[in-house]
């Protein structure tokens, strides 16, 4: 038909017709070729620069989980909500509902339209729960976007703040081990090309440009249990005396680990409203007190090792107060005429000045080095300091016997649990560490294993009748430790009313596991000495992380002897006894 | 049909065959990247999860919990002083 049609027309103006198609033709193909040769790069990036974006790819924050294997501190999703202002007034309608969703004040929304409205991304409110994400989400405004975010959550609360920290909104890590820690847990964020619609939506995902790195879970040297049974033992302690604060510290002997460590006052992580620095602070490690008569097993263990006493040779500390220079040593009573034992066990201060005056003057200095004080655990934590130990070159007399007591020298609670753990193992000091380890325990020797085994019998003597640590005693359990109630020093010399009651103490004493330390920060109450305020904190430590470690009673007065011994048993033997 | 006609039909083949194989190709990764993606989101969804079932656990074998259960409904107690046989163990026989 279209041949028969073309026929009848006359040729001249096929032509013309022909010409106009393929000159339009022609201007098309054109218009192609030169947006494609000619334009194309200006022209994608142009397209690109309002549809594709670089997205942050999240990585998820690994665990803390303490020892066992139990959580600590764990990343749970939440979203935040934001608007695009540009976008806002196309829902006027929908403002109140979304006021109400997210508990906003009425006319929340329209001040941030107002003042905001040259922006393209405000949040509305950041950390919402996944249920208050979904009721906005089902209102569907196209001007309020959901971001998914994580959050921290720690189920120990209080118990645990100081040790963990905490991390900041945009979960990095703030403090405690989440900051000391915070390369490994955070991983690393990746990044990804996506291209968004004009709501911001992702329409699709390109590719990546970088992968994320998910976080790696941290297993912690903290025992849960210990962590929370020591917290309460402590709280117990400070409500009781009235305290001002306290802390303490629980160390695996042989390996240095930190199984607890609490403050008091503490806060609560979970709650961002409860967060006033002074709280943070990881007292036990950030903070130092002078050791007081804590230090006095050290003092007698530089005497020993210099080999100028035995723990039976005498010291005559009559009567009562020992005169240095122009300064006078008190002993709380006059002890006469005792062992170097007793000096230990009643903490008379008269005795142990007297053996620091006869000891050269580098021995004690040297014993106090060894033993940890004055030098940084290196335990990574985020702002541990070290104390001070002054060196010896500068130790005049009356230095030496303040300090053979436990003044003029400062130490955290972390640092003389482990100095005290030395005692229990065999006179090592043992590396101190916030994580699990399975390596073999390493450590550097303070003191020869006989010095220490000795200093180890005085400091059971401590607890028993007549000594200042009766407090301390755990029924089932052979314990020892010592008592120390130090003047707090202040502006212009040492505070009458002010105290650190101390004890620093371990257990069991047939084979030491645990070093704890105890300090309670200016008990109020009328009673302040450490043996009646810090020792009985210890005592519950003890009782109940024994027990939670499944060590076995060995105090002979409790246990029966054994009247059965029963061989190990064998799936085979006891399936004979059976039948 | 001559040589170089044949020559240029094979190649203008060649050149619409690769150019179909780019389009395949890029539809496979956009495929695959989308897996890749909801792969991703489902480890994370499962990890999220994982994480809250260790603290429901952790809720519920509490030390505390279980002292109390023991104490009340199982009349549960520390042995007392002077109640406790300590049975050694030998190795072997």
């Amino acid at each position: 038909m279209g041949i028969h049609m073309l026929g009848r027309m006359s040729r001249p103006r096929t032509k013309v017709v022909a010409a106009c198609v393929v000159a339009l033709a022609a201007g098309l193909a054109w218009r192609v070729v030169d947006l494609q040769l000619n334009h194309n790069a200006f022209l994608t990036e142009e397209g690109d620069a309002r549809h594709l974006r670089i997205e942050k790819i999240p990585a998820y924050r690994g665990m803390l989980l303490d020892r066992n294997g139990e959580p600590l501190a764990v990343s749970t999703p939440l979203a935040s909500v934001w608007v695009n202002p540009q976008e806002l007034a196309d829902s006027r309608a929908g403002w109140p509902r979304l006021e109400a969703a997210l508990a906003l004040a009425p006319g929340a929304i329209e001040k941030v339209y107002e003042e905001r409205r040259e922006r393209e991304f405000v949040y509305l409110r950041r950390h919402v729960d996944p249920s208050t994400a979904e009721a906005v989400g089902s209102l569907e405004i196209d001007a309020v976007h959901l971001k998914p975010e994580y959050r921290r959550y720690y189920p120990m609360g209080e118990a645990a703040s100081h040790v963990l920290g905490f991390t900041g909104i945009d979960d990095a890590g703030q403090e405690g081990l989440e900051l000391a820690f915070d390369d490994v847990l955070a991983g690393e964020s990746g990044a990804r090309r996506v291209i968004k619609d004009r709501l911001g939506r992702i329409v699709e995902s390109l590719d990546r440009i970088r992968p994320a790195y998910p976080g790696r879970d941290l297993e912690l040297s903290i025992d849960r249990r210990i962590q929370s049974l020591t917290y309460r033992a402590l709280l117990q302690g400070v409500k009781i005396h009235k305290a001002r604060a306290g802390s303490a510290v629980v160390l695996d002997v042989r390996t240095g680990e930190v199984l607890a460590i609490v403050n008091q006052p503490s806060f609560n992580p979970n709650d961002r409203g409860d967060r006033s620095s002074r709280r943070f602070r990881n007292r036990a490690v950030t903070d130092v007190m002078e050791p007081g008569s804590t230090i006095k097993p050290f003092t007698v263990a530089a005497a020993l090792h210099a080999g100028i006493v035995d723990p039976d040779s005498v010291l005559d500390t009559r009567p009562g107060f020992l005169r240095v220079g122009r300064h006078t040593v008190w002993d709380v009573r006059n002890y006469g005429v005792i062992d170097v034992r007793r000096v230990i066990k009643k903490s008379s201060n008269v005795g142990a000045g007297m053996l620091a005056l006869e000891l050269p003057t580098g021995d004690m200095w040297r014993m106090f080095h060894q033993a940890g004080f004055g030098t940084s655990t290196e335990s990574r934590f985020p702002g541990e300091v070290q104390g001070t130990l002054a060196d010896f070159a500068d130790w005049r007399e009356v230095h030496r016997v303040t300090l053979s007591f436990g003044y003029g020298l400062s130490a955290t609670p972390l640092q003389l649990a482990r100095a005290y753990a030395a005692f229990g193992n065999g006179g090592v000091l043992p590396d101190v560490g916030f994580l699990k380890t399975s390596a073999t325990p390493s450590g550097t020797r303070a003191m020869p294993a006989p010095v220490a085994a000795q200093i180890l019998a005085m400091l059971e003597e401590v607890v028993e009748p007549g000594g200042t640590g009766g407090r301390a005693r755990v029924v089932g359990y052979r314990v020892g430790g010592k008592t120390g109630t130090t003047r707090k020093s202040e502006a212009g010399g040492y505070s009458e009313e002010r105290y650190h009651s101390v004890f620093a103490g371990l257990a069991p004493m047939s084979a030491p596991r645990l070093s704890v330390v105890v300090v309670i920060d200016e008990p109020g109450g009328d009673a302040y000495y450490g043996g009646a305020v810090a020792a009985p904190v210890f005592s519950d430590i003890v009782d109940g992380s024994l027990r939670v470690l499944g060590i076995a009673p060995d105090d002979p007065d409790v246990i029966r002897s054994p009247a059965i011994s029963v061989a190990a048993a064998s799936p085979a033997s006891t399936l004979e006894r059976k039948q | 049909m001559t040589r170089s006609t044949f020559v240029a039909s094979v190649l203008v083949l060649a050149v619409v065959a690769s150019a179909v194989a780019v389009v395949r190709t890029h539809h496979v990764r956009r495929n695959l990247n989308v897996e890749l993606d909801a792969g991703d989101a489902r480890r994370d969804r499962l990890r999220v999860e994982w994480g809250r079932l260790r603290i429901e656990q952790g809720i519920w074998a509490a030390s505390d919990r279980i002292e109390r259960i023991a104490a009340q409904k199982l009349g549960l107690h520390l042995s007392r002083a002077g109640a406790t046989v300590l049975v050694t163990a030998e190795r072997g026989d």
